[in-house]
């Protein structure tokens, strides 16, 4: 009964008439830097802080929090729509999500990807609600073996991803982890293929490679293709999805809430590891994983619910102990700082009215969100019927644009644009870029989580079976792995037949 | 033609420079640039953020921060060193771009810019570390820590934010103080370091009181020691490190640099500026929210004290390279 008391109290701050303007304010603004690409919650919730200054430190954490989710409804827009990843965790989104646009489909993605955000959204937040304290307990026992493991599984997944075959997938997760290697070693800081070039010293950014491999490379792709490419003139009864597709999302968005929640806890790279490990779940789940890639709803409605239930349990290990576990909630943390409030393992009961006001109004944010989404759909696939030759220029700028505002960096820019042309001789040949990407941003760390476990050990590998979390995750990806070998050399009927041809 | 482009541009250059050169007396004219060398967040973002506040109502012209960085701020601090010397670009120095070019001369690398293209034009504050450990670790007091350390080299692990960065230098200070070697777990960023510590995956580390502070006070995590020349007054209970008995001090600053070409005159005009800024109560009430300690320095003492860190810095970073040498 307290927490609903408590909720109570909450609800009374967060419907005071500034709260909701303050809240509505963080969800619009949250949305614009998701939709607009290169530009993340990060900068968005950066740029704002000074704004905050004159508030109180409610309003200014709900403003805060309301651009970090809202930014998550926002980020599958340029993706869906010009496979153009809005920020880093709507990469996978991109596979299916533009196919499906290419397929006429693009407003029932939209419609779908807002609606799985909502349930994702709002059910993290329930979790966030009932069990934050104990939770940020337990992800404090993650440390760097936990995590080793958890990439591992991650990593096995990832030969797997993508629409071509085993053999066309993997030389891309090596171009990823080679790219990946970049930039300065973290545990001995020898540099590693900069050629003393300062720019490389932190390693290629994810952005600009994600942008220019995806967003560039596919504008080059339709130049070629004649600039009369023709997407369906979409209807307004078509922007609805289907039934079908309706009863075929629910599965991908209860298993993503669940996903993204419980993968948000981990420290680092969480949304991008969210939205992927949901995408990866509903393909081995589907009866005809095959059709992955080319425009199935359940491509779209698990990762984008995964990513916004992510970003409700992230700020767990920051609210309930004052350590946050990724960027956006340490900028989330500054902010509450500057209004003099030192989030801890003391805020919850020493802040209540902070604390609740904030659970309240994100309950009130997703619905915000979702009444501004929908609408937004109809817009949104609008743009599609401007035409190609004067559409592509403007995305190219908007990426241009976006990738140098993060930085101010011309270098990214250059990265930006060699990607592009990668990306456009790679499309040629057949491979998928999305792989290349995770595995840019599984490398990195799951090398950094290796060492250090072996670090703490001193080089000892016993530390892997020590705790029986890592145990259990080593044991199932040993056990992905085998399933795979097995899948690929098993019979299929196909094969069959083809032999039984040949034999003939 | 090309040659004419060329006088052309270079005349339009010239025009541009005498223009925001001669009148001086008039500064400033026009939007002011602070170039931030750490990517957005964090708290030198939001200390050059709220300089910029403060300081567009002391010149009464528009103040913007630029985010530009990169290699531990010696691309962002590298733009400021090489900028017009006008005074329309500031830049966020502090300790870490110190340690980021010592590291590179430490290995025989040549950074692109030295310290003395800089010129501080004052220091804003000054941020201590806090030894920190696990809240069930066996060690109560500093010289606990200390006397474990020395008899067990090697043994115990220690996390920072970063390798060879702001929250791994105190402790490498701490550990040749004591005479010991520890090993180092390198983390990404101070959140998951603390996490590190208060999940008792490592033994101890060195980071901030804005957010070790509140962990302790959560009973998640227990503080040693002070690393400054005085008790901190939120934590008045907690002895500094030198009364714990072990002579490691360790502070970082953070202030405003100029590139050091900038006409003496103009230099002096935005020392007095810096100056109004960190005299500001609301400026320093920010900066003492993220833990820091809002200490003015003008721009001798900031060379002093830069002076100094250098040489410490550098024979920390020579040691530990001749180590990781050793081992291979």
């Amino acid at each position: 009964m307290d927490v609903f008391s408590n909720l109570a109290h909450g609800f009374q701050t967060a419907l005071s008439l500034q709260n909701i303007y303050l809240c509505f304010i963080g969800c619009l603004w949250g949305t614009m830097v998701g939709v607009l690409p290169g530009i993340g919650p990060l900068a968005g919730i950066t740029l704002l802080i000074p704004a905050t200054f004159g508030l109180d430190a409610t309003g200014a954490i709900i403003m805060l929090a309301g651009i970090y989710y809202g930014a998550m409804y926002g980020g599958s827009t340029t993706s869906i729509l010009m496979n153009v990843p809005g920020e880093s965790a709507s990469v996978v989104t991109c596979i299916d999500g533009y196919q499906m646009t290419l397929k006429g489909r693009g407003g029932a993605a939209l419609f779908i990807s807002a609606w799985g955000s909502f349930i994702g959204g709002t059910l993290s937040i329930a979790g966030l609600m009932v069990l934050a304290p104990t939770l940020a307990d337990f992800a404090m026992k993650f440390g760097p073996p936990e995590m080793f493991a958890v990439l591992l599984v991650a990593f096995v997944l990832l030969g797997s991803l993508g629409s071509g075959s085993f053999f066309r997938t993997m030389p891309m997760v090596f171009m990823g982890l080679l790219i990946g290697a970049i930039g300065m070693d973290p545990l001995t800081g020898s540099l590693r293929f900069t050629h003393n070039v300062p720019d490389l010293y932190d390693g290629i950014g994810l952005l600009p490679v994600a942008m220019g491999a995806m967003g560039v490379g596919e504008i080059l792709i339709a130049t070629e293709e004649s600039l009369l490419r023709i997407i369906h003139k979409v209807k307004l009864s078509e922007l609805l999805p289907t039934r079908a597709e309706l009863r075929a999302s629910w599965g991908p968005i209860f298993r993503g809430s669940g996903i993204g929640f419980a993968i948000g806890l981990l420290p680092g790279s969480a949304h991008v590891l969210s939205s992927f490990v949901s995408y990866m779940t509903e393909k081995r789940l589907a009866k005809k994983p095959d059709e992955f890639g080319h425009g199935r709803i359940e491509g779209v409605a698990g990762p984008e619910t995964a990513n916004n239930a992510a970003s409700g349990s992230a700020m767990i290990p920051f609210l309930s102990l004052g350590i946050p576990t990724g960027p956006a909630p340490a900028v989330m943390m500054i902010a509450l700082l500057i209004h003099g409030i030192a989030p801890g393992p003391l805020f919850i009961s020493k802040h209540p009215d902070v604390f609740w006001g904030l659970i309240a109004s994100m309950y009130l944010g997703n619905v915000m969100l979702i009444i501004l989404n929908l609408p937004l759909v109809g817009i949104f696939i609008s743009l599609l019927r401007i035409p190609f030759r004067i559409l592509f220029p403007v995305i190219l700028l908007i990426c241009l644009v976006g990738t140098y505002s993060v930085n101010s960096s011309t270098f990214e820019l250059a990265v930006l644009l060699l990607f592009g042309i990668l990306g456009y001789f790679i499309r040629k040949m057949k491979y998928d870029m999305a792989p290349l990407i995770l595995a840019m941003i599984i490398g990195p760390t799951m090398e950094l989580s290796l060492r250090q476990a072996l670090m703490r050990s001193d080089g000892s590998f016993s530390i892997f079976w020590e705790s029986p979390i890592t145990m259990t995750l080593i044991a199932v990806s040993l056990l992905l792995l085998v399933w795979n070998v097995y899948r690929g050399i098993r019979p299929t009927k196909a094969s069959w037949e083809k032999a039984l041809e040949e034999s003939k | 033609m090309k040659s004419r482009t060329r006088i052309v541009i270079i005349s339009f250059i010239s025009i541009l420079i005498l223009a925001s050169l001669s009148p001086a007396a008039e500064y400033p004219a026009k939007t002011i640039t602070i170039i931030n060398p750490n990517a957005p967040g964090g708290g030198h973002d939001v200390a050059a953020r709220a300089f910029a506040t403060v300081a567009e109502k002391v010149l009464g012209q528009p103040v913007v921060v630029v985010n530009k960085a990169g290699a531990s701020t010696m691309l962002g601090m590298t733009a400021v060193a090489q900028s017009a010397p006008d005074g329309y670009t500031l830049g966020m120095d502090s300790t870490t771009t110190t340690n980021a070019l010592a590291w590179e001369i430490a290995n025989g690398r040549k950074p692109p810019i030295t310290r003395d293209d800089l010129l501080p034009v004052g220091g804003l504050s000054v941020n201590v570390p806090l030894v920190i450990v696990p809240y069930n670790s066996p060690w109560k007091t500093m010289s606990d820590m200390a006397k474990d350390l020395k008899t067990k080299p090697n043994h115990y692990a220690f996390c920072s934010g970063g390798l060879y960065g702001g929250t791994h230098l105190p402790a490498e200070v701490l550990l040749q103080a004591i005479g010991t070697k520890a090993r180092h777990v390198p983390h990404k960023g101070g959140g998951p370091c603390l996490a590190a510590v208060v999940g008792e995956h490592v033994h101890f580390s060195t980071q901030w009181p804005g957010t070790s502070i509140p962990l302790a006070q959560g009973k998640k995590i227990r503080i040693l020691a002070v690393q400054g020349d005085e008790r901190l007054k939120s934590i008045p209970d907690v002895p500094t490190i030198k009364e714990g008995g072990v002579d490691a001090e360790w502070i970082q600053w953070l202030g405003i640099s100029i590139p050091r070409k900038t006409p003496a005159p103009l230099a002096v005009q935005i020392m007095a500026m810096v100056k109004k800024v960190a005299q500001d109560a609301a400026f320093n009430k920010i900066l003492e929210s993220q833990g820091a300690e809002a200490r003015y320095m003008n721009d001798e003492e900031v060379e002093k004290f830069v002076k100094a860190e250098s040489e410490v810095v550098a024979k920390i970073y020579k040691s530990l390279l001749a180590e990781a040498k050793s081992k291979r």
